[in-house]
């Protein structure tokens, strides 16, 4: 029994004995040129992209600011835009161009 | 080297041609795989072009190449582990009986037998096998390709054929059930 084992181990282990290389497939080289010698894609990194990212919502978060603010300015253009002419007397005389 | 390093197309296609066999059969040695064994190889070799200029010529090149082939493919196993749970329903690795396309006929089912074992050994172990047995390379290249001495390559070899004997014995047992 334990020399049939030992016979049947002998076996799996002598199994490499004469045994060939491999061969590796046709198409392979293919792949590998083109992968090595296709253009690489540019690549951004995150930090890059992290950075843009801040410097535009920034530039936004000044843009919602500065237009708060002429908005709430007593003299904007577009509190103008909602005044009486009584409001803006001097203007309205001016414009009388044909006033020989 | 230098050539590929300037990028020559030619060079590395004779490169190529001198490896590419030696890289696959390592690759399948390992992985028991032929899909796996084929991304290990195009990785090899991409890696082989893109630093091609950093090879000081310090080992020889099939040296480089074989230890930049081990640590690719020990990289995609560990990364199948990782991953291996999510695999659900499909049949393990190690149900798959593997058959190598090198081995003799008459040895074919012998040899899944001694595949099935060598999936067990400590990896040490597992790329001293691989890299004598199933490459043929002599004892002296194993040991620069894995950065250690002659006589850590013959021990681990050595401790090596024991587990496997020791597998090889389970399953001579569990074959009789």
């Amino acid at each position: 029994m334990d020399q049939d084992k030992e016979k049947w181990i002998d076996d799996k282990i002598n199994s490499l004995e004469g045994m060939r290389s491999a061969k590796a497939p046709e198409h392979l080289f293919a792949k590998v040129e083109q992968e090595v010698f296709q253009p690489e894609a540019k690549i951004v990194a995150f930090s890059q992209w992290r950075a843009a990212a801040a410097v535009a919502l920034l530039f936004l978060a000044f843009n919602f600011w500065a237009i708060g603010q002429q908005l709430q300015s007593p003299d904007s253009t577009a509190g103008q835009s909602t005044a009486s002419p009584e409001a803006t007397p001097t203007l309205v005389s001016d414009f009388k161009l044909y006033d020989l | 080297m230098r050539s590929i390093a300037n990028g020559d197309r030619r060079a590395f296609g004779q490169l190529y041609k001198l490896f590419a066999d030696k890289v696959y059969n390592v690759a399948l040695g390992y992985t028991q795989n032929e899909q796996d064994a084929e991304e290990v190889a195009q990785d090899v070799f991409v890696k082989v072009f893109r630093n091609a200029a950093q090879f000081k010529g310090e080992a020889k090149v099939s040296t480089w190449i074989y230890r930049i082939t081990v640590n690719v493919t020990l990289n995609l196993i560990k990364k199948r582990k990782r991953y291996s749970f999510l695999s659900f329903g499909k049949p393990n690795k190690e149900e798959i009986d593997f058959e190598h396309p090198g081995i003799l006929l008459e040895r074919k089912e012998d040899a899944k037998a001694l595949f099935k074992a060598i999936r067990t050994l400590p990896q040490q172990q597992q790329t001293a096998f691989i890299l004598s047995y199933v490459e043929g390379l002599p004892r002296q290249q194993v040991a620069d390709i894995m950065g250690t001495s002659l006589k850590a390559v013959e021990a681990l070899l050595q401790r090596g054929k024991r587990n496997l004997r020791k597998s090889l014995g389970d399953l001579y047992y569990k074959r009789r059930k």
